[in-house]
């Protein structure tokens, strides 16, 4: 340890130079560190706040001295890693003994750095609404992908899960603030270390590396990034280092990831053979081969017995054979995640450096996604005015998978039968193919390779005045390579000729963030008034360059350069390219006033000018004004209630989001086709020359009490309005174009956030923590420009957006159930008389079904520690939303050779005089089906309400004293059973309450932790 | 201090100047299109967009029997039945692609006065692009109104017939009378006219491509002078084109001098008419098209196709079946100029001048001629019978059929007749689409076509 020996004479050399520069006699403190065991800390750093090179060490048995400066007020700070630092207040005391707790989340040392975040002002808390996410708990989940584990972490925040292991979650803070809907438009703002990031860089970060996660959900709490933030900013802070001696940790995580929720029984052979012998079909097996069949068709047969028979042979020999295509298809596969991480430094110069290895097996063969990342930062003070951070890190992912948009192996489960195995040859599920012709058709190979930088200064040069500037890049590279080689079946039937088979479709995307941001904040006290006034700019550019081709004739080749040059036609090779490149620039001011720590107000203003819009509509503003109170102050001595604090706050908010250059203004780009010997070129959409910025005004009002210091209670209500909400509205076709983007009405989403945490059992051994949090949150259409509803499409019955009303609401008529004597659903009129299959449905058979969002979600944690012990649990839940069922497993003649869903033969309508049936009639023209198919009703939907253990873990912490005599090598371990996505509870009856998919359900995850640091 | 201060002000305005961002690959307005290069590119984008519906006009008119196979395509078969609803659904698409043609149109006119012309030559370049564009619009104008407005008659002219548009921008326009429906076409083709643009690409809307649309238009309102004034010049010099080898160039890659107008294609055309190419195709030749052997139209109008005995269409459909690529969509033809003249002379009361036009063209292709004696509806007849059999498979019939009015017999695969659709049903006016009368307020009930519903849901 060369270096630290280096630092610890430059630290002395600083020390005899101050002791000479101060003179006089100095004043010394002796002391003593332990733990809650009265274990003596040996190696614990004792320092005197605010004299940088004035600090030591315990020795062995505890013990420190320490000189202290000649000042009035002197705050010792008593650090030891592991352990909470205590900070003790010099009065003249000749002898301390320092009792440090030890400290259950490690990440927690005693940090001296500067900070990158420089929007996080501490007046901004004050009345804004800020949600810190629980770090150690995300780090407990084991799950590769950091934006799903981010589901459960704060109420308000809702994250989604769309498809399977390595696609991007939804992720909304207080739902869709936009009629629109999509990522681009409702997506919150990603800061790293105050650099923006997009959220695909944000899905590839390595929980290890971040100390922090603030998730920013009012107006005053995201003002200070303006115009980007109108959908919330969730601001995420990094590990940084140390004072102290470097620490390595290394931490390794290991398990299995599950097959997960089986949503649909599906039939076993018996039952599949009966309902296609009932089905009559003789594409299946099940009518082909009974008797009934060939006694048909075989009319006056002579030797009929004998074919009779030979039926009955073929039927017994498909018995025999019964495959659980879920277990078939899907699989276990492993997890794991490696972490290296080093950390120290000293009073001066502190540093953190990590490595981080994860892998995650996805249900299917062929879908996994493994990460690696690493990331450097360094923190230097210079002199005594401030500091200097520098922080590099960079990942580099990869997803695979075998799911494209028109073929899906999983939804093999469901269509297989369960007397085919993968080697029974030609399925009489897929005609003429067998098993291998449907399994490698497809594959998807998705690498991202992220680079990004943070530089920041912050510096005090007078007191009272912090100057604070961040500059930072990102850069996301995403690659996809599609493959689709010559053997499959889709490219087999394509009719195109041999050398021009097989599909490559390869992509890149480079996505360059540049942030830069610098505040300037003066703060001071005079007697009971606290005033802090402040200044920024920032400038924020987005990149994004596209340039991907698509060509055939590869054969069996997964390369671009395969691609067959000399095909002319529809499947000549095709490039294209996009290169959007956006800029923002802004302005803003903040005040703040605080009066006896009792009140606070704090306003701000920010002016931003995009790049987005013409000159005369660039400049937008945000501003927000917030206020805070806190009652508690009036009766300091009274003991049961431990806090109280009111908060409320107003904002208003132009939005840019989801709104590019060629939707206000004429804009054309070439195309790939060419007429004649030109170019083409094409006019993108239908401009709007009086676009105008989306306006979200939020108004919040909150309150927080503590009771006996044991139970914390957060109440808050908001109401975020977006005024001259943009969507694609249809035109009428004359126009040319269908659709164009307008202004078009305001709505409301506006909700209650609460969070209930109780400390129930709180002993020196002992202590059990519980945490339930619910969100609501409600949407409405206050006003539409245009008449009182709004179609989006001109076949809909129902309008999507109407005043007054919410707009997830599904609509559909109620169903009366299958008519016994035709076999066909009938549906009830608005009169309550029936309306038959084929009638036709009006508005006003039409009812409210649901909420396709569901309204409510939120959270229970329980945390209970028994010395060394440590059990944590998270529960998610989210109710009062439904979905529409797929049913796309209840077969009918046409489709009998495929799988169905267990209990058909049962439930379905064959003959007349069936009653209560739950299918209609198979042999029935889809024509007859229409008002079944076009519109969800009453028994095809099923609410998705759905409770998941979506983390377990329990730890076991190595004591020091365990520790110590392991041979004083390992500073701290720990050892854990972590599971993620444990089970889930609903009533919704196919696979996936959350994305709906038949596909696409979170996966268990069970592992082994091992933690250690020396 | 003051320097952070200072230095903070200074980089502002420097940042908010760097805000006009060009973009790399798009090109907005003001400077988009200033050139006549971008000016023709863009007006390449109206060419690539113009409608193809060959196909389901052809299906709608008496050009085809369907076969067996048109039972495993619904929607065709309801097209052919002239079900309200497969109409109804080929209604909007029609009516959306000939309008987003015109607004490709509209977007370049109102732009080509800020297009900066270098040299004689490139003023000459922006004439042409305004005549093909103004030419291009017509057409566009003359096809929606023989589809949605009533037939061309003195008691028409003030009933609705269609929209009018002249720029991009968002409108709620009303429909137009016929009256100055006819008025707008024949004032953009008087305007098209009034610049040379010969000798351009085949697949350019030149001269000679705005005097036969001109010949058409003035056949369809009824000014057979006319007709014959614009089509006559176009048809000096060409009975030596109407040979076999030109005419089977007309189904390739190769130049033909039959073509007047053939928009380029770079996608699959005509390609749903085929059922499987082992198998045969939805629809066959009506029974009642009739070629002779010696007719050089037969080779390339009938194609055997696998099933012996059934007359499949030639044509873009057998190009089809030889995997052959289409780059022409031969659109108007000097052949198509002929029938006109030949109809408008027989119409006029000029049955001798009529005939020997036909006669001309009937010669070189190899067929009977007609009987110097003909002459009336009977000419008429005749000449449009030549005409379907000329242009079978190719959308022109419908516009025929529509503007000589009478009933349509429709048949079963076995070509037995089924039904017929009367002289005066409804359907022969496709229906306004619904997303006018949903959206547009100045669309309403009162100007949906006679029988078609008005359905909206409020």
């Amino acid at each position: 340890m060369k270096v630290s020996h280096a630092i610890a004479f430059f630290a002395a050399v600083l020390l005899s130079f101050s002791m000479y520069a101060q003179g006089g006699t100095p004043r010394i403190l002796a002391g003593r560190v332990v733990d809650v065991w009265d274990e003596p800390l040996a190696g614990a750093n004792v320092f005197v706040r605010g004299d940088t090179g004035n600090g030591t060490s315990t020795d062995a048995n505890g013990y420190f001295s320490i000189e202290l400066p000649d000042w009035s007020e002197i705050l010792v700070e008593i650090s030891f890693l592991g352990m909470k630092t205590s900070t003790v207040s010099y009065t003249g005391q000749k002898e301390i003994t320092v009792v440090l707790e030890e400290d259950s989340n490690m990440m927690d040392g005693a940090v001296v750095t500067g900070k990158q975040n420089i929007n996080d002002l501490d007046i901004r808390s004050k009345s804004g609404v800020i949600t810190t996410v629980d770090v150690k708990r995300l780090q407990d989940k084991p799950m590769v992908d950091m934006s799903v584990a981010l589901q459960g972490t704060a109420p308000g925040l809702v994250v989604t899960n769309r498809g399977d292991l390595g696609t991007k979650p939804e992720i909304r803070i207080r739902g869709n603030s936009s009629f629109r809907e999509g990522d681009a438009a409702n997506e919150p703002l990603f800061v790293l270390d105050g650099q923006v990031i997009s959220s695909d860089a944000f899905m590839t970060l390595n929980p290890l590396d971040i100390a922090d996660i603030k998730i920013l959900k009012d107006a005053v709490a995201c003002a200070l990034y303006g115009t980007k933030a109108s959908n919330g900013v969730i601001e995420i802070t990094s590990v940084r280092g140390t004072t102290g001696e470097a620490l390595v940790t290394y931490n390794f995580n290991a398990g299995i990831t599950t097959r997960g929720r089986r949503g649909v029984l599906m039939m076993e052979t018996d039952e599949k053979l009966e309902l296609e012998r009932r089905l009559r079909n003789p594409s299946a097996p099940g009518y082909l081969y009974s008797e009934e069949y060939i006694r048909m068709s075989n009319p006056g047969a002579p030797d009929i017995d004998a074919l009779v028979a030979a039926g009955q042979a073929r039927l017994d020999e498909l018995r025999k054979t019964n495959t659980d295509w879920f277990k078939e298809l899907l699989r276990n596969d492993f997890y794991q995640r490696h972490n290296l991480s080093i950390r120290g430094g000293n009073s001066k110069t502190s540093y953190y450096a990590s490595a981080n290895y994860s892998y995650q097996g996805g249900q299917i063969p062929g879908n996994d996604v493994s990460r690696f990342t690493g990331r450097i930062s360094l923190d230097q003070s210079i002199g005594n005015i401030g500091y200097v951070s520098l922080s590099v890190n960079g990942g580099y992912s990869k997803a695979d998978s075998p799911n494209s948009s028109d073929y899906s192996p999983t939804s093999l489960i469901y269509d297989l039968n369960p007397y085919e195995s993968k080697t029974s040859g030609e399925l009489w599920s897929y005609p003429n193919r067998t098993y291998d012709d449907l399994f490698y058709q497809f594959e998807r190979v998705s690498t991202e390779k992220r680079f990004g930088t943070t530089a920041s200064v912050n510096l005090q040069p007078l007191k009272g005045l912090d100057v604070d500037a961040v500059v930072g890049l990102d850069l996301v590279l995403s690659e996809s390579q599609d493959f689709t080689p010559s053997t499959s079946w889709s490219e087999q039937q394509s009719g195109a000729e041999e050398i021009e088979r097989g599909r490559l479709s390869k992509a890149k995307n480079v996505m360059t963030n540049v942030t830069y941001n610098i505040r300037v904040t003066w703060n001071r006290v005079f007697g009971k008034h606290d005033i802090t006034l402040g200044a920024n700019t920032d400038y924020y550019m987005d990149d994004v360059d596209n340039m991907s081709i698509t060509g055939y004739g590869v054969g069996q080749l997964n390369t671009a350069s395969a691609i067959n040059q000399s095909i002319e036609g529809s499947r000549k090779v095709s490039t294209s390219n996009l290169k959007e490149k956006t800029a923002q620039v802004g302005i803003g001011v903040l005040a703040g006033y605080s009066f006896d720590g009792t009140y606070d107000v704090f306003g701000t203003y920010k002016a931003d000018a995009s790049s987005i819009l013409p000159r005369d509509k660039r400049w937008n503003a945000a501003w927000a004004v917030g206020a805070g109170w806190n009652v508690k102050s009036y009766f300091e001595d009274w003991e049961p209630v431990s806090a109280l604090r009111l908060k409320a706050s107003y904002g208003r908010t132009a939005s840019l989001a989801g709104i590019s250059p060629s939707l206000a203004v004429a804009t054309f780009q070439y195309l790939d086709d060419s007429y004649g010997d030109r170019r083409i070129l094409d006019l993108m959409s239908m401009y709007n020359d009086s676009l105008k910025p989306e306006q979200t005004v939020s108004t919040e009002a909150g309150i927080s009490v503590g009771l006996w210091n044991r139970l914390s209670i957060d109440v808050g209500w908001y109401d975020r309005v977006t005024e001259d909400a943009l969507l694609d509205v249809p035109i009428p076709s004359s126009n040319g174009f269908t659709t164009m983007k307008r202004n078009i009405g305001v709505l409301s989403n506006s909700g209650i956030e609460a969070a209930v945490s109780a400390t129930l059992l709180d002993m020196d051994e002992t202590r059990l923590n519980l945490r339930f949090s619910l969100a609501y949150n409600k949407n409405k259409v206050i006003d539409l420009y245009d008449g009182d509803r709004l179609y989006t499409s001109e076949y809909t019955l129902v309008p999507d957006f109407e005043v007054g009303k919410a707009y997830d609401i599904i609509y559909g008529p109620v169903s009366n159930g299958i008519d016994p004597m035709t076999g066909l659903p009938t549906f009830r009129k608005a009169d309550g008389s029936e309306i038959p299959a084929t009638g036709k449905l009006t508005r006003e058979d039409m009812v409210a079904l649901g909420h396709g969002v569901p309204p409510y979600s939120g959270t229970i944690n329980l945390s209970f520690t028994y010395r060394n012990f440590e059990f944590d649990a998270d529960f998610y839940y989210v109710f009062g939303g439904i979905k529409a069922y797929a049913f796309s497993y209840v077969r009918d003649v046409d489709d009998a050779n495929k799988n169905a869903v267990r209990g058909q033969v049962q439930n379905m309508w064959f003959q007349k005089g069936d009653e209560n049936k739950i299918y209609n009639s198979p042999y029935v023209q889809t024509a007859a089906l229409e008002n079944l198919t076009l519109y969800p009703n009453s028994r095809t939907v099923g609410s998705s309400d759905y409770l998941r253990l979506s983390m377990l873990s329990v730890r076991y912490r190595f004591s020091h004293t365990l520790l110590q005599k392991a041979g004083n090598f390992f500073k701290y371990g720990n050892i854990a059973f972590q599971a993620s996505n444990l089970f889930t509870i609903t009533r919704y009856k196919e696979s996936d309450p959350e994305s709906g998919s038949l596909v696409g359900a979170q996966q268990p995850i069970y592992t082994l932790s091992l933690s250690l640091s020396f | 201090m003051k320097k952070y201060i200072l230095s903070i002000l200074g980089i502002l305005p420097l940042l908010s100047g760097c805000l006009d961002i060009k973009l790399e690959n798009q090109f907005s307005d003001p400077d988009a299109i200033t050139t006549t290069g971008t000016a023709r590119e863009l007006l390449a984008a109206a060419y690539n967009s113009l409608p193809r519906y060959q196909m389901e006009l052809s299906i709608l008119s008496d050009d085809f029997y369907p076969t067996s196979f048109v039972t495993q395509y619904a929607e065709m078969q309801n097209l052919y039945n002239w079900q309200d609803n497969a109409i109804s659904d080929l209604s909007s698409q029609v009516w959306n692609d000939y309008y987003m043609t015109v607004a490709y149109l509209n977007t370049l006119l109102t732009r080509l006065d800020n297009v900066v012309t270098e040299g004689d030559e490139d003023a000459l370049e922006l004439d042409r692009i305004r005549s093909e564009a103004q030419a291009l619009k017509a057409y566009c104008y003359f096809d929606l109104l023989r589809l949605y407005a009533p037939p061309y008659s003195e008691e028409n002219l003030d009933r609705d017939g269609i929209i009018l548009k002249d720029r991009l921008e968002l409108d709620f326009l009303p429909r137009s009378s016929l009256r100055d429906c006819v008025a707008e076409i024949d004032a953009l083709l008087e305007a098209a006219a009034s610049v040379s643009n010969t000798g351009n690409q085949v697949y350019y809307f030149g001269t000679d491509a705005v005097n036969a649309l001109r010949a058409d238009f003035e056949l369809y309102r009824g000014d057979y002078g006319k007709a014959v004034e614009y089509g006559l010049p176009l048809l000096s010099g060409t009975a030596d084109r109407w040979t076999g080898t030109e005419y089977a160039n007309l189904w390739s890659e190769n130049e033909s001098a039959e073509r007047i107008f053939a928009p380029y294609i770079f996608d699959s055309f005509y390609i749903n008419l085929n059922y499987d190419r082992e198998r045969g195709d939805y629809f066959r030749l009506s029974d009642e098209i009739v070629y002779e052997d010696s007719d050089v139209r037969k080779e390339w109008c009938v194609y055997q196709g696998p099933v012996e005995g059934v007359r499949s269409l030639g044509k873009y459909n057998r190009m089809y079946y030889e995997n052959s690529e289409v780059r022409y969509i031969n659109t108007l033809r000097y052949s198509g100029v002929c029938f006109t003249v030949a109809e408008a002379y027989a119409r006029n009361g000029q049955p001798d001048e009529a005939v020997k036009v036909m006669n001309g063209y009937l010669g070189a292709r190899g067929c009977t001629l007609l009987e110097e004696s003909l002459s009336g509806d009977a000419l008429a007849g005749a000449i449009l019978n030549e005409k379907q059999k000329e242009f079978v498979g190719e959308g022109v019939r419908y516009f025929d059929l529509k503007r000589i009015g009478g009933p349509l017999d429709r048949y079963s695969a076995a070509g037995v007749r089924t039904s017929t659709v009367a002289a005066d049903d409804y359907r022969h006016l496709f229906p306004i689409p619904q997303s006018e009368y949903r959206y547009n307020e100045n669309i309403k009930a009162g100007n949906q076509n006679p029988g078609w519903s008005y359905e909206v849901v409020e």
